[in-house]
């Protein structure tokens, strides 16, 4: 049975509950996971699951409510649910309507049949290349590792007509390696695509053992400098999605919880900052021609040469601001498409991109004087009011007059991300997807580095 | 439904499964969610779904879905023998024993149903109205959390267990701006209980110290860099605790000799007169479970017993591997995710000293007033913890507040650098990923505790 019989049949009940509006979100996601451990699979996973969630305004005050869907009988509960909490709500005056009926741009291809159709032999196979190539040489074990392969599909439908459908397949890989011996160290390599031919797992692999080895032969850093720092795509993500995407949501603006509530057309980086939301690049985890709440979505500049340009809006901060959403209303997770339903309705990126530099990586390297070219943080997260960090370095390359030196672990660096943003040095060539961004490797001059 | 868990345990045993279980599970939870005086989120969300686990030579077979009906239960049994088999892992037998059968309630004296949801919202709109203490507080925000969970759970060792599980949170968060600075503060209330738990809360008084304290943030400067004699508060403790010690007495992590502490049991790892458990049974706690997600009934494991090394957290599989009796460990986020091996409540023990005495030997230092967050590091044994803010320590006296800061180091030398211990625990409940995946629910905590780490601020 498809989605849209319960989506339907859950805007029916709505309606008939007395709702003046409502709007109905369903998904469904199957997926095949393979967990190794310790160089062997340990588990094969099939898992399938659908859900819906209800958002129904009545007198002027709303009500949400999702619910995995085993029978018709569950849209039912769904939209009767979503209507008793509003029916006890208070009334909020912004919410008038869900997101109206406007098509968008034709929808990228983000699903592969290949995928979509991959074996519990075919995935088996996938992990042993990975885990042959990273321990070939016998000096790397492969301790964990999982692949995620899904595909999913999801539908939206409101009383302001909108009604919109997607499919995609998802790709997710995260293994670490460790050297065998006392005082191991250990790598760890990710990878995100919507297509299988993305994957080489033969470059995976050795990737994954090179760092690890890299690991092994780190030094405590010592002693407390400033340098210049260059950040890969894999970290440079998550610091970029807890601060940078934090204050271009207008949810976050408008709460004036935003770094850069009232900064828009003002410098916010270097010149070298170049940010796009394209939700139509075909690489993006996320990219799609509508967003959660039915809204088309929109290539938006947000930052161009240091200068911001624009927020990202959802239906009610669009209406509480006087806009017009920009499609970026989310329930995505780009690692895991199941339960989308019963994650709540976020500001978030569809697909950020960092536009690329000029230099490839090595090039960089050449250019700094004295610096470190991060491989791993222990979490890399931004405070994402103020834009303070503190972030513990387990694996990087100490740079001294363009050159490599040696590798260096233990290491805390700290300052500020949205003053960090000011000192852009350079921005490299190669760009990576990571979660819902496209990145390259950008050099930051003049951050602290404290030692033990 | 047990009869067709019962089916589907006989059906993956007839098809060669070494060990078999079969859960069902329903999660109930309604948020409330009130900012700047409007609510801005009431929702229900509720999750039912089934999962077949099945062992072969080791390997193990998974297969979950949403559809309770016989016939689909039975095919996901199938799938699971056959996805086992497609596993090249192997390992120990898990051994038979005394079949359980149980029916636990959850302990408390207001389930959270039996209370209006004009009542808790009431009670959350007065949680955020109260943060707004003055013009400086320009965002306030409250939310209110229940998490209701049934589970059902049949296995091949003959085990029929029906268990509740029932969490609350209240959480309170203000943020404050002095028109170039911007500045956050936080507290909240969590446990497992009823409702009991936020009727407790004077929660007029518990906004207010929430917005008074975040416009104080605006005055915090930042915080020194190096290594420097630190007091952990009961939340930094509790992530020394949790992230390092704790993630690293995984014994699915020591099986395969990915944690610092493979083969450290009889050996010394921190200053004598440390204490350190993980604690199941902790009635009322955020991580509290009468069964872990295998069934077993959740215990108490000493970790560290007097800064000497005692040992490590079980599932099944690993107690079979090791040869020792499973702890209460193997718990999944729900039945859509695998098992492993996870924490409940783990925690430091208190020691003797008043925080006033601790202070006063303080030459130069700092003393850390809650948490922002923390990140494992089982391999390298490494430190980090984010705090929300602190406070400089000079001449044994408090010198003024600091702003957020990222404490750092080797885990084995910080906990051999402790010469202090606070005579008082408080634990701090929230979810505990394993990796970046599979959010459970937990806490962590201790008392406070002095020692060098070296610290950075942003």
């Amino acid at each position: 049975m498809s989605l849209e019989p319960y989506v339907k049949k859950a805007l029916r009940v709505a309606l008939a509950e007395g709702a003046s509006d409502a709007e109905v979100y369903g998904s469904r996601a199957r997926s095949l996971l393979l967990y190794v451990d310790d160089g062997k699979i340990k588990n094969v996973e099939e898992r399938m699951d659908q859900g819906l969630a209800v958002r129904a305004i009545k007198s002027k005050k709303i009500g949400q409510s999702s619910i995995t869907l085993a029978t018709v009988r569950d849209a039912e509960i769904c939209a009767q649910t979503a209507i008793k909490l509003a029916n006890v709500s208070a009334p909020d005056p912004v919410f008038k309507h869900f997101a109206p009926s406007i098509k968008g741009s034709p929808t990228p291809i983000t699903y592969d049949k290949d995928l979509a159709s991959l074996s519990q032999e075919g995935i088996c196979s996938l992990a042993n290349d990975i885990v042959n190539s990273a321990m070939e040489g016998g000096e790397v074990k492969v301790p964990s590792g999982i692949i995620r392969a899904a595909v999913s599909q999801n539908m939206v439908l409101n009383t302001s007509g909108a009604e919109t459908e997607g499919r995609s397949t998802m790709l997710y890989l995260h293994f670490t390696a460790m050297t065998e011996g006392t005082d191991p160290g250990e790598g760890v390599r990710f990878h995100y695509s919507n297509k299988l031919p993305d994957l080489d797992c033969v470059s995976f692999g050795v990737g994954l053992r090179n760092s690890a080895q890299e690991a092994q032969r780190a030094e405590h850093f010592r002693g407390q400098e400033r340098m210049t720092v260059i950040l890969p795509p894999n970290e440079l993500a998550d610091l970029l999605l807890s601060s940078v995407a934090f204050s271009l949501s207008a949810e976050n603006v408008n709460k004036q919880r935003s770094a850069w509530a009232k900064k828009m057309g003002e410098r916010v980086g270097s010149v070298q900052f170049n940010l796009v939301d394209d939700p139509f690049d075909e690489r993006g985890m996320c990219s799609s021609g509508y967003d959660d709440e039915g809204a088309p979505t929109k290539r938006k500049e947000l930052v161009d040469r240091g200068v911001l340009k624009g927020f990202m809006y959802d239906q009610y901060n669009a209406l509480l601001s006087g806009k017009e959403s920009t499609g970026n209303a989310s329930r995505r997770d780009p690692t895991d498409p199941h339960n989308a339903y019963r994650r709540p309705l976020d500001i978030d990126p569809i697909n950020l991109v960092w536009e690329p530099g000029s230099k490839r990586l090595e090039g960089m390297v050449m250019e700094v004087e004295r610096g470190m070219l991060v491989d791993k943080l222990a979490s890399a997260e931004v405070n994402p009011i103020t834009g303070a960090f503190g972030l513990e370095v387990r694996c990087a390359k100490e740079i001294v007059k363009g050159e490599v030196v040696r590798t260096i672990d233990h290491a805390l660096l700290a300052g500020n991300f949205y003053q960090a943003l000011m000192g852009i040095r350079e921005v490299g060539r190669e760009q990576t997807v990571v979660r819902n961004c496209i990145l390259p490797h950008v050099a930051f001059d003049d951050l602290e580095v404290i030692g033990a | 439904m047990q009869e067709i868990l019962n089916k589907a345990v006989e059906r993956m045993r007839s098809l060669g499964a070494e060990f078999c279980d079969a859960r069902w599970q329903t999660m109930e939870k309604t948020l409330i969610v009130v900012v700047d005086g409007g609510v801005r989120t009431l929702s229900d969300d509720r999750l039912g779904g089934v999962c077949m686990r099945a062992r072969v030579n080791g390997s193990w077979g998974y297969a979950s879905g949403v559809d309770p009906g016989k016939d689909t239960v039975l095919d996901a049994a199938n799938r699971a023998v056959r996805s086992a088999r497609s596993g090249s892992a192997t390992g120990a037998p898990i051994p038979e024993r005394k079949a359980r059968h149980a029916k636990v309630k959850a302990t408390l004296r207001t389930h959270p149903s039996q209370v209006t949801l004009e009542d808790k919202l009431a009670l959350v709109f007065d949680a955020e109205r109260s943060q707004r203490v003055g013009p400086q507080v320009v965002n306030s925000n409250a939310m209110y959390r229940e998490d209701v969970r049934n589970n059902l759970l049949c296995n091949s060792l003959g085990d029929e267990l029906e268990w509740e599980e029932v969490r609350l949170r209240l959480i309170g968060q203000a943020i404050s701006s002095d028109g170039s600075n911007t500045e956050m503060y936080y507290d909240g209330v969590d446990g497992s209980g009823g409702f009991e738990l936020i009727k407790a809360v004077d929660v007029n008084a518990f906004g207010k110290r929430i917005g008074e304290e975040a416009v104080k943030m605006l005055q915090a400067q930042k915080a020194p860099s190096g290594p420097i004699t630190c007091i952990s508060d009961p939340m930094i403790s509790g992530l020394l605790a949790h992230e390092v010690m704790g993630h690293a007495s995984e014994a699915d992590e020591i099986v395969k000799r990915r944690s610092f502490l493979t083969d450290a049991v009889g050996k010394r790892v921190a200053s004598e007169g440390i204490t350190m458990v993980d604690d199941g049974t902790y009635s009322g706690a955020h991580g509290y479970i009468p069964f872990d997600d295998e069934g077993t009934p959740s215990s108490r494991t000493v970790i560290i017993e007097d800064g000497v090394y005692k040992g490590y957290m079980q599932s099944l599989e690993t107690a079979a591997q090791m040869g020792v009796p499973p702890t209460g460990n193997g718990r999944a986020e729900y039945y859509g995710r695998r098992v492993w091996v996870r924490m409940t409540n783990t925690f430091f023990e208190k020691g003797d000293m008043k925080l006033e005495e601790m202070l006063e030997d303080v030459k130069h230092g700092v003393l850390c007033d809650k948490m922002v967050s923390g990140m494992e590091d089982p391999v390298g044994g490494g430190f980090e913890a984010k705090a929300l803010r602190g406070y400089l320590i000079k001449d044994g006296e408090i010198a003024g507040l600091l702003r957020s800061f990222t404490l750092t180091g080797k885990a084995l030398d910080i906990l051999q650098t402790v010469d202090a211990i606070g005579d008082k625990v408080e634990l701090d409940g929230g979810t505990c990923g394993k990796g970046i995946e599979d959010w459970i629910p937990v806490s962590s905590g201790g008392p406070y505790c002095r020692s060098t780490i070296v610290l950075g601020g942003g």
